[in-house]
């Protein structure tokens, strides 16, 4: 599990904290990771974040140093039409794939977004540009990993 | 007096032989922004696919609604000459 789960705070109006168009094995996470996303809020329309499903992520991913993207903003114009805003309500939560491209746009609703995010892996599966130690903390060990942590081999 | 904005951009490669954790490059900018009174924005993550600048692209075209962009190390612009060469004109120029 992450060590430090991640708040996310989305003031309406505000594009200083944008988050991009990304998945975030683009940035250096592993593949062998979920996601766990947690509002604390109700979050619709604007207020909520979006997702690429992934028969489109497909798609984009195919030849992508090909697709003359220039930077994010070209990315994003390019998947608009395909994402799928996530309709989701305090108490409920979203866990998801972070291979699959997400993001969110200015939040323009009256309310402001909280959010905490939060990445969960299996502890001997690979890891990304983020490791075990500084960014994950085995939470839940199996009982074969903590015999064999002990293990000491005969003299 | 009203601080300087400015956002932070870090890497998720290796850049000169080396890797830095992302929250070891989140710490040192957010550092040097306090020590310099800047006020600080979430930094933005460079792809981690190879020679990719989209993300910095992205940055500099959002320049005009902040001061400037802080990043963990001159080693991380485009290394492409003429890549390097519009990036440097566009924010030095």
């Amino acid at each position: 599990m992450q060590i430090k789960i991640n708040l996310s705070i989305q003031f309406p109006k505000d594009d200083s904290s944008l988050l991009a168009t990304h998945a975030d094995t683009w940035s250096g996470d592993s593949p062998y990771e979920a996601v766990v996303w947690l509002p604390l809020v109700d979050c619709y329309k604007s207020k909520t974040m979006y997702l690429l499903p992934p028969k489109e992520t497909k798609k984009i991913i195919e030849n992508f140093s090909k697709k003359k993207l220039d930077n994010s903003e070209i990315l994003y114009k390019k998947i608009k039409k395909k994402v799928e805003w996530i309709n989701i309500n305090y108490g409920e939560v979203l866990i998801f794939d972070q291979a699959m491209p997400h993001g969110n746009r200015v939040n323009r609703e009256k309310e402001t977004r909280w959010s905490f995010n939060c990445r969960f892996k299996s502890l001997f599966s690979p890891y990304g540009d983020k490791k075990i130690g500084e960014f994950f903390q085995p939470i839940t060990m199996k009982p074969i990993t903590k015999k064999a942590i002990s293990f000491k081999f005969p003299r | 007096m009203k601080k300087k904005i400015f956002r932070g951009y870090i890497y998720s490669r290796e850049f000169m032989g080396e890797r830095v954790p992302q929250n070891v490059q989140n710490l040192f900018i957010r550092d040097f922004c306090n020590k310099k009174n800047f006020q600080y924005l979430l930094s933005a993550t460079e792809y981690a696919m190879e020679s990719s600048s989209m993300v910095l692209d992205q940055t500099i075209n959002d320049l005009k609604k902040i001061d400037g962009i802080v990043a963990y190390s001159i080693f991380q612009l485009p290394v492409k000459k003429k890549k390097e060469l519009n990036i440097f004109k566009k924010l030095l120029i």
